[in-house]
């Protein structure tokens, strides 16, 4: 799948290159297809931005100056696979602020995220439910939500009343453990959005840290550093060299505080942060700040005690004793952590915070 | 010689070994012993200890088994809080009964932060109790002693976790009378398409009822609450979701359910059932924890969805809705608790306050009330804490970040002042999500169902003072209702109930069936005079944060003999008084039913002639633009004994027995109007 995926890209290329060469005999500037006005947008289909190249818009090819990108570890949404493409228009860029925080976005700035899965049943195919967009306009972020039709070929702007309700889509897929689920796979409502992405009350990205992106990526056939690429595009002014970043959690080659803590930070720390929903708990699952027992919740007890068996939001050695691992390994509603974004259980993230906690050995007492 | 040692020291090892292996072969234990516990490893076919007796976080997989003939009636302690087991991870349980059908005298893990067990019960002398500790935690041997310890505090108020069976799980949030006998009953959303009901019965005997229902999509994870909002007798459900709401509506005997799954989907905390615009139908309400609250108007066909009026702040933080007339002026008005991200603050946390119109729009008036407070509250208790008939409220929190918990006095002014200081409250660090106001020791001062696993038990002037011994009790799935009808408070745990073993206390119990009001009499305010002063409560559905508990209106008036006056102030506005009435009984009022037949004003019609013989006719009166639909005819007691939809002719009670009647006429608006009536 990726393999063709990059066969086609590269084909694409070259097919682009030989007719630009063979037209004329003045110098080619290629021109990016994509139209993001701002005075319009949201555009009632997500084909009129033109972010994917022409073609099967399912294989979500991006169309120029449309740069792929991937954060170190990534938010768990049941099982949903996701692409993510960054936007700029010409002559403008983002600024460095801090290895910790989300680069400083020029107006215009266009960040896409699909949700997909490629185990959908039956006949184990890959469907697209939704592509999530945030824009950067004068005011502030926008978030606009399109939701992909059962042929593939497009997807619909969600709005009104359907926008500010959310909804969902009964999907039937493989986890990764071979186990069928069915789920009522969840679109988020204008608020369900907000409600992870805000910071004071303050719309924001979220994954677009330095500390998430200072790591290879392939782009076209060259391995190349997100940061680097961002700036080689002209989409970031400048980067420092010692970021302190996240690592990807399913390395094992990584010490297994900075996989737990990369994957705290992706799904956790929009809200148990500083300014946030959740900064009302004295947990702080930043990845900055996870260095401090303390603050990820190492014999810390909880503000709302489970039972006198599960008071710490993490015993040391003990999982069965955790609070945190009670959240994660619970689908209830009213007590699951995550509390929005999943409906079934992350397994390997169990697995993971399990492995992390076993390998604790502070005394709480 | 040595080979035979070694034999005897093999059979001496094996029957050690496997001794304390099962209930049947439990070792027993001296008091003042100390005993070593051999390791779980290598141990075969133990048996796991069952029931947990509260203990949560799931079995063992392995058991030991001791146990203890109590010699003497004292109060005994078992307990693994030893220095030499090093703080080794044990759980314990402790029953008494015959192997095979074994009853809980209690649990414990994690004794005070420890890893160890520690538990005191009373021994009676001649009983024999087993004691079982299983692997959850640790398969480590380990040392334990049975030891004579000074009695723990006296219980204020005890209660006896009890094994209802019928109670189904899943979701064990609700308590509520679900076949209109006024004994509540025990609802467990089971799934989707199944709801369960442990009916009570008289002498205390429970039914269960299975019923299937049309897939109602979510359940109530994050609440629910009752109200018969079709006022057929016979309570509905809303369940409140991560995914919207659904209603289940009880059918016209209560013996089904219909699914109306609506579909908003959003984050849903408390939801009610109240009459929000005061039409004599219950609405429903809906907390959004991340955008402006829902509601959804009975328009007597539907429940229509609206949203905003009712707590707007964008991004929600809207917790518990606490229905209450805190002005006294008649009408309900509503107590947000509310939680958000706090600190210097954008105000998604302010508690607001809604004070309601009139005409059914309602108006945040927190600021000059003095509520518009930071706590990070989950829920509030509304009650008149200190007895001088204005509402108090008291915000429980599930966060110190912005304050504790804080009791606000209602001034009888529009506003209220924070008495924290020397509540009790200021002392009290735990925190939690449900925090409920009834009074379960009936001596006449609400308490406070609270954080920490405990009741805080008021005094009438704003001291709480929690129970000695904390309560075997879910932190978050805790009704309240009176499940064996005597009149004392009991508080369901999963499968079990926590039941109220009282005291000499006298109570008090009001069932209101509405005509023109709703029929629960939701929003109805209930006043009781005697020796005491006076006691409020209001009808409300929906209390605390997730839990539905009953709606009967509970009164204590501890060794006072005779309750002076009872009087009841309808949503309708009809006010009913009783006079003289005996303690220790349910009382059932219809709206109306002290009213001389004289004292109706109902606006639209009046009867004739009255008292009547044969029929009754009915006179619209002048220039009003109404047409009126079908009629009902009640008792005094509540039962509709004549219906018609005809009302182009008088209305035929030739058949009716002698007595005094309440008639009840709809519109085509389906607004009730009521008329008493004497029939000779």
């Amino acid at each position: 799948m990726k393999k063709s995926y990059l066969a086609f890209a590269l084909c694409m290329l070259l097919t682009a290159l030989y007719i630009s060469c063979s037209d004329t005999d003045d110098e080619y500037v290629p021109v990016s297809p994509v139209n993001v006005d701002l005075t319009l947008v949201p555009y009632q289909k997500l084909s009129e931005y033109k972010f994917f190249e022409g073609g099967a818009m399912k294989d979500m090819v991006p169309s120029l100056n449309v740069i792929p990108y991937e954060p170190a570890s990534s938010l768990f949404t049941d099982y949903a696979s996701k692409k993510r493409f960054i936007w700029m228009p010409p002559g403008v860029s983002a600024s460095f602020v801090a290895g910790n925080k989300i680069l400083d976005f020029p107006v215009g700035t266009v960040l896409i995220k699909s949700f997909y899965y490629t185990t959908i049943q039956p006949g184990n195919v890959t469907k697209i439910i939704e592509t999530r967009l945030m824009v950067r306009k004068e005011d502030k972020w926008h978030f606009y939500e399109y939701l992909w039709n059962d042929e593939q070929t497009d997807a619909d702007l969600v709005s009104g009343t359907d926008f500010t309700t959310g909804g969902f889509k009964t999907i039937t897929f493989t986890k990764p453990s071979g186990e069928e689920i069915t789920t009522d796979y969840r679109i988020p409502s204008d608020a369900e959005c907000f409600a992870c992405h805000k910071i004071n009350e303050i719309g924001t990205p979220i994954g677009v840290k330095p500390q998430n992106l200072n790591h290879s990526h392939m782009y076209g056939n060259t391995n190349k550093n997100i940061l680097a690429k961002l700036v080689e595009q002209g989409y970031l002014d400048t980067y420092p060299a010692n970021i302190l970043s996240t690592v990807d959690y399913h390395d094992t080659t990584q010490p297994i505080n900075l996989r737990l803590r990369s994957y705290l930070d992706a799904n956790c720390s929009h809200c148990h942060q500083d300014e946030a929903r959740c900064y009302y708990r004295p947990i702080r699952f930043p990845f900055s700040q996870t260095d401090v027992d303390s603050n990820i919740g190492i014999c810390l007890l909880a503000d709302e005690p489970i039972s006198p068996t599960l008071t710490k939001v993490i015993a040391p050695g003990n999982y069965n004793k955790s609070i945190m691992h009670f959240r994660l390994s619970s689908n209830d509603e009213s007590e699951r952590m995550p509390l929005l974004g999943r409906t079934i259980v992350h397994d390997e993230g169990v697995q993971l915070l399990e492995e992390y906690i076993s390998s604790l050995t502070q005394s709480c007492n | 010689m040595k080979k035979t040692l070694l034999l005897i020291v093999l059979i001496f090892s094996a029957t050690i070994a496997e001794a304390q292996t099962n209930c049947g072969t439990a070792v027993e234990v001296l008091l003042g012993s100390t005993t070593t516990a051999p390791t779980f490893t290598g141990e075969t076919g133990s048996t796991v200890p069952s029931p947990l007796c509260g203990l949560a976080s799931g079995s063992g997989s392995k058991g030991k088994w001791y146990k203890y003939v109590a010699t003497a009636t004292q109060s005994v302690t078992v307990s693994t809080l030893l220095p030499q087991n090093n703080n080794v991870d044990t759980r314990v349980i402790v029953y008494s009964g015959a192997c095979g059908s074994l009853t809980c005298v209690g649990s414990n893990d994690d004794y005070n932060g420890t890893n160890s067990s520690y538990l005191s019960f009373n021994a009676v002398a001649g009983t024999t109790y087993t004691i079982a500790f299983d692997n959850r935690f640790s398969n480590s041997g380990f040392d334990f002693t049975v030891m004579v310890t000074p009695p723990p505090a006296p219980d204020r108020l005890s209660f006896t976790l009890t094994s209802v069976p019928g109670i189904t799980g899943g979701y064990d949030n609700c308590i509520v009378d679900m076949n209109g006998d006024f004994l509540d009953d025990i609802v467990s959303a089971v799934s989707n398409t199944q709801l369960v009901i442990t009916y009570q019965g008289d002498n205390h005997v429970f039914s269960t009822t299975a019923y299937t229902v049309a897939n109602t999509s979510v359940l109530p994870s994050w609440s629910i609450a009752a109200g018969d909002y079709d006022n057929n007798g016979y309570n509905d459900l809303i369940y409140g979701s991560g995914s919207g709401i659904c209603f289940l509506k009880a059918n016209a005997d209560g013996t089904g359910y219909t699914t109306d799954r609506k579909t908003q989907s959003y984050l849903v905390q408390r939801t009610n059932f109240v009459d929000i615009n005061n039409d004599g139908k219950l609405d429903a309400f809906a907390c959004d924890d991340n955008a402006p609250n829902r509601y959804y108007m009975n328009d007597g066909v539907a429940m229509n969805h609206v949203q905003g009026g009712i707590g707007d702040f964008p991004s929600g933080g809207n917790y518990a809705s606490c229905w209450t007339d805190y002005d006294n002026d008649g009408d309900i008005d509503m107590v947000l608790a509310k939680c958000g991200q706090g600190g210097s603050g954008v105000g998604g946390n302010i508690d607001q306050l809604f004070k309601n119109n009139g005409d059914g729009t309602y108006t945040d008036v927190a600021a000059s009330a003095n509520m518009a407070a930071p706590e990070q509250s989950w829920s509030c208790a509304v009650g008149d804490f200190n007895n001088d008939g204005w509402m108090d409220v008291i915000e429980g929190v599930n966060s110190a970040s912005d304050g504790r918990t804080n009791v606000k006095r209602n001034n009888g002014d529009g506003t209220f002042t924070s008495v924290s200081v020397g509540s009790g409250y200021d002392t009290d660090l735990t925190m939690g999500r449900e925090f409920v106001a009834q009074d379960f020791d009936n001596d006449g001062f609400l308490d406070v169902l609270s954080s920490g696993n405990n009741i805080m038990f008021g005094d009438g002037a704003f001291h709480f003072t929690p129970n000695p011994n904390t309560y075997n009790m879910s932190t978050v799935d805790r009704p309240v209702g009176d499940l064996n009808n005597d009149g004392f408070l009991d508080i369901q745990n999963g499968t079990n109930v926590l039941f109220n073993n009282g005291n000499t206390n006298k109570w008090l119990a009001v069932n209101l069936r509405g005509i023109e009001s709703n029929r629960n009499g939701i929003g109805a305010r209930i006043e009781i005079y005697g020796s005491w002063g006076k006691q409020i409560r209001d009808v409300q559905s929906g209390t605390g944060f997730q839990n539905m508990s009953t709606i009967t209106a509970h009164f204590g008036i501890g060794q006072a003999t005779t309750i002076t006056q009872v009087i009841i102030r309808w949503p309708s506005g009809v006010v009913d008084t009783l006079n003289n009435v005996n303690p220790n009984q349910k009382l059932l009022v219809v709206e109306g039913s002290t009213l001389g037949i004289d004292s109706f004003n109902n606006g639209v019609f009046s009867v004739y002639p009255n008292p009547a013989k044969d029929v009754v006719n009915i006179q619209l009166k002048d220039n009003l633009n109404v047409t009126l639909k079908s009629a009902m005819v009640y008792d005094l007691n509540g039962r509709v004994v004549l219906t018609t939809s005809n009302l182009t002719q008088p209305i035929n009670v030739d058949k009716l027995a002698t007595g005094t009647y309440i008639l009840s006429i709809s519109d085509s608006q389906n607004r009730n109007y009521t008329q008493k009536f004497i029939k000779e």
